[in-house]
């Protein structure tokens, strides 16, 4: 039923819609061509970048942490600017350093985009390029830009515009939680070309050869990173897509009009479980850390919801303002803190690890009820040495102290007296592997995963990693001595597993942070034994923690002593540790304070805070 | 096989649309890289480049009686057909839209190829059918292109997906099938697109579409190469005023019709479709002289998807289609669509050179000039 007719009649259809087509051109190219094409002939356009605003850091009440404001930039019309001298003046009197470099660098952008043309075109380009406003300095204050916009015949070439600008309202507080954000240095600017880091998205709406137009007018040259803390742990989230914008503009009459090409995507919030008066109140109580010489100390904090694992503060007594990290920056300010020796810029308590001690016995314990080491009416008699094989080196604290031996003791007890035969005998009996086992269990020598950079892993020694093990260590590793390293988030994570009657929790600091829990079966009664333990420790007289305050809100815990070497002088300054939690039923915060280097134990120096922190938590 | 019999004229404007579309290339003013190397010199080469492995596959498709392909019209489909279901699976989105497989430094498009293979499996379906007057043998061609079409649409490649419609159409129409019943079809699948506008199609489709109904939200790129097309007058604007061109994104592929309208003006733009107009006349004539089902269909089949493809690219040029990231035939740059056109063109060449005239005795008494030619050459056939 093929036929050739039915072939002519499509091609004849066919060739209607090409007549239509060179119809349209005739009427577009030559009939209505004006009207079409309009002043559009004579205009310039170029796209550039519209900045997407970053989004905000708040607490668990909705304060804002970290913000972008507007701010008032000045920019500099070369042609005008240099026209007189006295103009130069009144820019000094706002932007006095750097001013030469500054114009150095705008002269050596218009060079770059110089060289890239041929000669011909130059002389025009130098000349447009000096009637382009270029950024000067960035954040000028209310009162500049005020002058600078009110008296425009006084400052010729100069133009306010509004940029966006982080801002910390808090300040110190917090700051190594919030963190800050930086310039994008040339090693990372060339890594994060590479990746289209800066241009997602872009290839959508521009051509490959425009988006390297972009990058080589330096359009993102000084986008800023995020450096530390969340910023950075949640830069993906926080900034957003920059979007990208047409400018019109027209050389005769200099009229400029935006086109939208792709609209600015402006950062999410990311809200935080941190409550930054807590905060606040806990950095008040650690600035005041003394030991009994006294001396300052540096001092540490960690506030955990045992269940959910959200990190209510945390806090160093030493830190920094993030904005001071905001360009522009001062390099002298900058100085004083890379200088500074008690290194504020380190988020101590989770980048750096410390020698555990005692409150390292909470996972003997554990370990040794668990596997059947000991019984809660197991009892080891403490007459100050551990004798074992009659080397006579290994002895209960009390010998170093003069104080009377423990004597007969159950785990509770040795809990709360933190007797180290008690844990010898435990380790010993046990043997090295089931130690190991529950070490790693409990996270030990690795990361908590905690939504912050920087995390340390810390050491958890074993045969393996040091091939010369002795029995020495395997004693140290049953007391938490020798080798052996924590970060206070690891024997927050450890308490929070005893408070909580066995989940492995993982501390975050951003409130939609999931992660699965861990959940380790312990048995009711080595939860009770340790519990109890921990009790006695602040409640009952001759506990290590007794007068530390805590038993005024049910608070319990452990204190920790860790020496960090054999001289005289390390041994009288040990880091002390306390960690534990309140109230007794059903607990609701884990405390963590770390002081290092602090002459007169745990007890006496790190308890005694951990009962402030406690106290401005009941309130 | 004849040199002789080759036609000439169709493998002439077709090597000329090349040349122009290389022009257009070349003369288009360069984006530079940050490494300041002229980026459309690296287009230009790299057409070049793909130009030559084309020419081969011309060569290739040429070769072998087409014929044999009837025998094989399923296997290509088959492939082409598995490779786009497992596509999601063996890469993920580029761009977020388009079904790209990369290959080494190239990427290869299953969707190009795949209108070849439908054409291929449509002609053997429709030239051996024999039922095509009745509903129940409508059935089959349009699920056979209505598969691959739908696939292609999920990728989401709007633009190659609604080419299949017209094609599975057109080669019905030529097979015989009911006038009527087209009708029908066509009415009925006007009812089904305004519902899947509303549940089928992803958010930048439906603001492409509505960007061309409503004239005012003509986008940006459309609005350019619009102001580009016009502003080349009657002769062109050679390099421009001071050598300004038109900023039209994504200029060297979809909008290079913009490029030769701006630079070589209303002469050269329509130099370039009447060449169009040649190819789409030759395609005719062979389609009406080849009286063996499969060949016609299969130059039918082709010649629809190439004509489908250039009204839609040069209306979106010219501001009267939607964009729908459909190449230019032959003239726009990139690998796959310069292949699948010089493919197309090689199995229309084979067609037309296969050509056994048929004539009744009446077409002697009229004494067409195929015949006046072909006479004396089987006389020599008839001799050895």
């Amino acid at each position: 039923m093929m036929d050739r007719l039915r072939v002519t009649v499509i091609a004849a259809v066919f060739f209607l819609p090409l007549g239509g087509l060179e119809a349209r051109l005739a009427w577009m190219q030559l009939i209505n061509r004006e009207a079409i094409v309009g002043r559009a002939l004579t205009s310039r356009q170029h796209v550039t970048v519209a900045p997407a605003a970053r989004g905000r850091i708040l607490d668990r009440n909705g304060k804002v942490l970290a913000h972008d404001e507007r701010s008032f930039d000045l920019w500099l019309v070369l042609d005008e600017f240099e026209r007189d001298a006295a103009t130069r003046a009144g820019v000094e009197l706002i932007a006095k350093e750097g001013l030469q470099e500054e114009l150095e660098s705008i002269y050596e952008r218009i060079n770059c985009a110089m060289d890239l043309r041929p000669d011909r075109e130059r002389p025009a380009i130098f000349r447009r390029e000096r009637r382009t406003p270029y950024l000067l300095k960035r954040a000028l204050n209310f009162e500049q830009a005020y002058a600078i916009e009110t008296a425009p015949d006084r400052f010729p070439g100069c133009l306010i515009r509004e940029g966006l600008r982080r801002s910390y309202p808090f300040g110190t507080a917090a700051a190594h939680v919030v963190g800050y954000i930086g310039r994008v240095n040339d090693v990372e600017y060339a890594r994060l070309i590479e990746q289209d880091y800066f241009t997602k998205g872009f290839d959508e709406f521009i051509s490959e050869g425009d988006i390297a137009i972009l990058e080589r007018r330096g359009a993102f040259k000084e986008k800023l990173l995020g450096r530390a803390g969340v910023e950075k742990s949640y830069d993906e989230r926080l900034r957003g897509r920059d979007g990208l914008r047409i400018l019109d503009r027209d050389p005769e009459t200099g009229a400029k009009s935006w086109i939208e090409l792709m609209p600015a995507v402006p950062g999410e919030d990311v809200e935080l479980a941190i409550d930054i008066d807590v905060q606040r109140d806990v950095e008040a109580i650690l600035a005041d850390a003394q030991d009994e010489c006294p001396h300052k100390i540096r001092a540490h904090a960690v506030v955990l919801d045992p269940v959910t694992g959200e990190i209510k503060a945390i806090a160093s007594n030493v830190g920094y303002d993030p904005n001071d990290f905001i360009p522009p920056t001062k390099a002298e300010k900058l100085k004083a803190y890379f200088d500074d020796p008690w290194k504020p810029l380190f988020a101590h308590a989770w980048a750096d690890h410390k020698q555990s001690g005692s409150v390292f016995k909470v996972l003997t314990a554990v370990a040794g009820l668990e596997e059947g080491a000991a019984t809660t009416s197991t009892t080891t008699d403490c007459n100050g040495h551990y004798d074992a094989r009659n080397t006579g080196r290994f002895n209960c604290w009390t010998v170093a102290s003069h104080a009377a031996p423990h004597g007969e003791q159950n785990v509770t007890g040795a809990l709360s007296h933190s007797c180290n035969i008690f844990f010898f005998t435990a380790g010993e009996k046990m043997g090295l592997e089931p130690m190991w086992r529950w070490g790693d269990r409990f996270g030990y020598g690795r990361k908590t995963g905690i939504d912050l950079p920087g995390e340390v892993p810390g050491v958890f020694p074993s045969p393996d990693k040091n091939p010369r093990w002795t029995r020495t260590d395997s004693l140290n590793l049953a007391i938490g001595q020798g080798s052996l390293t924590v970060t206070p988030l690891q024997i927050a994570k450890t308490m929070a597993a005893i408070a909580n009657g066995g989940t492995l929790v993982t501390p975050h600091v951003a409130r939609d942070f999931r992660m699965p829990a861990e959940r380790v079966p312990l048995a009711p009664a080595t939860l009770d034994a340790i519990r109890k333990g921990l009790a006695d420790c602040t409640h009952v007289r001759g506990g290590t923690a007794y007068d530390s305050g805590m038993s005024k809100f049910g608070g319990v815990g452990k204190t920790g002593s860790a020496q960090r070497g054999s001289d005289p002088r390390l041994r009288e300054h040990p880091q002390c540790w306390f960690s534990g939690y309140f109230p007794l039923e059903n607990p609701k915060y884990v405390i963590v304070v770390l002081c290092e280097e602090a002459k007169g134990g745990g007890g006496h120096v790190a308890a005694p805070l951990a009962g402030k922190i406690a106290e401005r938590l009941c309130r | 096989m004849q040199v002789k019999r080759i036609d000439f004229v169709l493998l002439l404007a077709v090597l000329l649309l090349v040349g122009m579309g290389l022009l257009a290339l070349w003369s288009y003013l360069p984006p530079t890289n940050l490494k300041n190397e002229n980026l459309a010199a690296n287009h230009f080469m790299k057409q070049a480049a793909f130009l030559g492995v084309s020419m081969v596959a011309l060569v290739l498709a040429l070769l072998p009686n087409y014929l044999h392909a009837r025998k094989l019209a399923y296997v290509p489909y088959a492939l082409l057909l598995l490779t786009l279901m497992a596509l999601p699976f063996l890469v993920k989105a580029t761009n977020g839209a388009r079904g790209w497989i990369p290959i080494g430094p190239l990427k290869f498009q299953p969707a190009e190829v795949m209108k070849i293979a439908v054409v291929l499996a449509l002609g053997r379906w429709l030239s051996l059918a024999r039922n095509l007057s009745t509903w129940k043998g409508l059935a089959a061609p349009l699920a056979l292109a209505g598969i691959p079409a739908a696939i292609i649409f999920t990728q989401p490649d709007l633009g190659n997906a609604m080419l299949f419609f017209p094609v599975v159409m057109v080669m019905l129409y030529t097979a015989g099938a009911r006038p009527k019943h087209l009708a029908l079809v066509l009415v009925a699948t006007l009812v089904i697109i305004p519902v899947a506008y509303r549940f089928g199609m992803k958010e930048y489709q439906r603001e492409r579409l509505t960007s061309f109904l409503f004239a005012d939200q003509t986008s940006y790129q459309q609005m350019q190469s619009i102001k580009a097309s016009a502003a080349g007058g009657l002769a062109g604007r050679g390099f421009g005023e001071d050598g300004v061109q038109f900023y039209v994104p994504e200029r060297h592929t979809d909008f290079i019709y913009s490029i030769v309208a701006e630079q070589y003006g209303f002469i050269g733009s329509t130099l370039l479709l009447l060449l169009l107009g040649v190819i789409f006349w030759r395609c005719a004539k062979i389609a009406a002289r080849t009286t063996e089902p499969f060949g016609r269909l299969l130059v039918v089949g082709l010649a629809t998807f190439l004509a489908m493809q250039v009204f839609i690219n040069v209306g979106m040029n010219l501001g009267v289609a939607p964009i729908t990231g459909l190449t230019l035939p032959f003239v726009s740059y990139g690998g796959s669509s310069l292949l699948t056109c010089f493919i197309t063109a090689g199995l229309i060449l084979n067609v037309a050179m296969r050509w056994v005239p048929t004539f009744s005795s009446r077409d002697l008494d009229k004494g067409h000039r195929e015949i006046r030619e072909f006479v004396p050459q089987a006389e020599k056939w008839l001799v050895h």
